[in-house]
C-alpha cells in the first residue's frame, strides 16, 4: 500500500513573534515589515482569538428558508508555507502575506479603537473565507474584500483582480474599511449576528440610505485609524472619487430614489469627508471617537430614513466636547451639505 | 472514428503495426502541463514543463517523472517567485494495445519547493522545503511513427497531507 504520507519538513513555529505583513509606517509610507500579531495563535492555519480562516467553501442562500436568508459552508483549513528566519516569519506563498497583513490589521485596528474607549469586542471572533464560492451571490472578483453582514458576521477575501497593484484585501484601509461595516452592524444591530432592522424595512430606499451611511462610516474608520485620506490609491489609482479630502458634497441625486441602479458610495464619501473635516480640526483619534459616538446616538434615534441627521448628531456632540469647532464645523457641515436645513447646533 | 483508428491512420501503417507486436515498448519524452498549484487558501493555475519515461511490460508499466513549475507576483511592495520541482514513480496497470496505452498508476512522490521573498530593496530571503507525498495519474500513450511517440495525461499529486496539486498536459517524445 502506498501511504507516504509523511511530511520532510519540520513544521515552523506556530506563533511566531513576528510576521510579514503590509503596514502604514510612521513616515506615512506603506511597505512590507515584520509585525507581532499577538492575537494570531496559528499562523500556519490562521487560527486566533480574532477568528479562524477557511479556504473557499460556499456562500449559499436557503430558498427554500422563510426568510431567505444566507449561510457559510466552511471550506479547508489553511495551512501556510512558511518559515521562521532570526524571528521573523516568512511566506512561501503570496497568500501568507495577504492573510497574514490581513490579521495583522484587524489585531491594530482593534487596539487602536480599544485603547481610545471604542469598544471593538462584540465583533470578536470573527471569521474569515479565501476565496469562497458563491451561489446566487452578485460578487465579482473585482470585489477583493467584503464583510458579509445579514446574520452571517463573516470577512470574505478574494484573489486580486489587478496583478500589477497591492491586492485589495491586503490593503491595510481596505480591511479597516470592513472591519468599520461589521462594527456600524454591531453599533445599529446590537449583536453582531443580528439582522440590522433597517434591512427589514418595507421600503428598499431606507436600507439604500443606511447603505450610504455604512460605506461612509467604514471609510470613515479606515481614514481616521490609518490618518490616510485616500487609502484606496495603493491598490486602485485610477479610483479618485473615494478622497476624503476632496471636495465632495451631497446633492439630491445621491440619495435612493430607485433601489434597483443605488450607489452607496457617492454620498458615504461626502459622510466621510465630512468625519475628515473634523479630524482636521481636532486630530484623528477624538473624529474616530465621535464619529462612533454619533452613530451609536443616531441608533438610539432609529433614524433609518434620514442618514443625514448622523452629520447633524456628529456635529452635536463635536461642538458639546469643545465650543470653538462651532464655527468652522458648522461651515463644513453647510459645504457638505448644502441642501440641508441649517442645524440647531448652528443656529 | 475512434482514436485508436484516427491514429493508425495519421500514423502510418508500418509503424503502428510494428507496435503492436510488441508485448512492452518504452516511451520518454519531454510534456507541457496546465498545473493547477495549491497555494494555502486556492488552486492557482500556471504552466509547467516536465520529462517522463516509461517501460511497459503490459498489463504493467513504470513510469518516472520528473516537473518544474514557477509561481511568481511582484508589486510595489514585494516579490515572491517560487520555483517547485517534482520528481515521481509510479506503478501502473497498462491496457490495451500498442497504438493507444491507458495508464492507471499511483506512487511516492518527492516535490522540493524554493521561495525567494523580497519586501524591499536590502530584505530577500529564500527558503527551501521538501515535501513527501504520493501521486497518481490516468495516462494514454501511443506512437506516432517508428520512433517517435505521444502521451496525454490527467494527474494528481500531494505535497504533505494537505496540498493538492492537479495537472493536464500532453507530450512528445521517443519510444522503443
Amino acid at each position: 500500500m502506498l501511504l507516504p504520507l509523511a511530511l520532510f519538513a519540520c513544521s515552523p513555529d506556530p506563533s511566531p513573534a513576528l510576521l510579514l505583513a503590509v503596514d502604514r509606517d510612521e513616515d506615512g509610507e506603506y511597505r512590507v515589515a515584520p509585525r507581532p500579531i499577538p492575537e494570531l495563535t496559528d499562523a500556519q492555519h490562521m487560527e486566533g482569538a480574532l477568528g479562524h480562516g477557511y479556504r473557499g467553501g460556499r456562500i449559499a442562500i436557503d430558498l427554500f428558508s422563510a426568510d431567505m436568508g444566507i449561510r457559510y459552508d466552511e471550506g479547508g483549513r489553511m495551512d501556510l508555507d512558511y518559515d521562521v528566519v532570526d524571528d521573523v516569519a516568512i511566506p512561501m506563498d503570496e497568500d501568507g502575506l495577504v492573510l497574514w497583513t490581513y490579521y495583522h490589521t484587524l489585531s491594530q485596528v482593534r487596539a487602536d479603537l480599544n485603547g481610545l474607549g471604542v469598544d471593538t469586542e462584540p465583533v470578536w471572533p470573527i471569521d474569515f473565507a479565501y476565496q469562497p464560492a458563491f451561489v446566487g451571490m452578485d460578487f465579482t472578483s473585482g470585489e477583493n474584500a467584503a464583510y458579509l453582514g445579514s446574520g452571517v458576521h463573516l470577512f470574505i477575501l478574494l484573489p486580486d483582480a489587478l496583478p500589477a497593484v497591492l491586492p485589495l484585501a491586503a490593503n491595510p484601509g481596505v480591511i479597516r474599511h470592513e472591519f468599520g461595516h461589521a462594527l456600524f452592524n454591531v453599533l445599529t444591530a446590537g449583536d453582531a449576528f443580528a439582522l440590522a432592522p433597517y434591512d427589514e424595512s418595507e421600503d428598499p430606499n431606507v436600507a439604500n440610505q443606511v447603505r450610504a451611511l455604512n460605506e461612509g462610516f467604514a471609510d470613515m474608520i479606515a481614514t481616521l485609524t490609518l490618518d490616510d485620506n485616500d487609502f484606496f490609491d495603493l491598490s486602485l489609482p485610477s479610483v479618485t472619487t473615494r478622497d476624503v479630502a476632496a471636495d465632495a458634497a451631497a446633492d439630491a441625486s445621491m440619495y435612493p430614489e430607485n433601489a434597483e441602479s443605488y450607489d452607496p458610495y457617492a454620498l458615504g464619501t461626502v459622510y466621510a469627508s465630512f468625519a475628515w473635516d473634523l479630524r482636521a480640526l481636532t486630530s484623528p483619534d477624538e473624529a474616530v471617537v465621535l464619529v462612533v459616538a454619533a452613530v451609536d446616538a443616531w441608533s438610539a434615534e432609529a433614524a433609518w430614513g434620514d442618514t443625514d441627521r448622523w452629520a447633524e448628531l456628529l456635529l452635536e456632540l463635536a461642538v458639546a466636547e469643545d465650543e470653538a469647532l462651532q464655527t468652522p464645523l458648522c461651515a463644513a457641515f453647510t459645504a457638505r451639505f448644502p441642501e440641508r436645513p441649517t442645524p440647531e447646533t448652528c443656529a | 472514428m475512434t482514436p485508436t483508428l484516427l491514429l493508425s491512420l495519421l500514423c502510418g501503417g508500418g509503424g503502428v503495426a510494428h507496435a503492436v507486436e510488441g508485448a512492452e515498448h518504452s516511451t520518454a519524452g519531454v510534456q507541457l502541463s496546465a498545473f493547477a498549484l495549491q497555494t494555502p487558501a486556492r488552486h492557482a493555475i500556471v504552466p509547467s514543463l516536465g520529462v517522463w519515461a516509461s517501460y511497459t511490460p503490459r498489463p504493467w508499466a513504470l513510469t518516472g517523472e520528473l516537473t518544474l513549475t514557477r509561481r511568481a507576483k511582484s508589486n510595489d511592495y514585494y516579490g515572491i517567485n517560487t520555483q517547485l520541482v517534482r520528481a515521481s514513480a509510479l506503478a501502473e496497470l497498462a491496457m490495451g494495445t500498442r497504438p493507444m496505452t491507458v495508464h492507471i498508476g499511483a506512487g511516492p512522490a518527492l516535490t522540493v519547493s524554493s521561495a525567494r521573498a523580497e519586501w524591499s530593496e536590502t530584505d530577500a530571503e529564500r527558503i527551501t522545503r521538501a515535501d513527501l507525498g504520493v501521486r497518481a495519474r490516468v495516462a494514454l500513450d501511443g506512437p506516432l511513427g517508428e520512433r517517435l511517440a505521444w502521451q496525454w495525461q490527467v494527474g494528481v499529486a500531494s505535497r504533505g497531507v494537505y496540498n493538492w496539486d492537479y495537472d493536464l498536459g500532453a507530450g512528445l517524445g521517443v519510444q522503443w
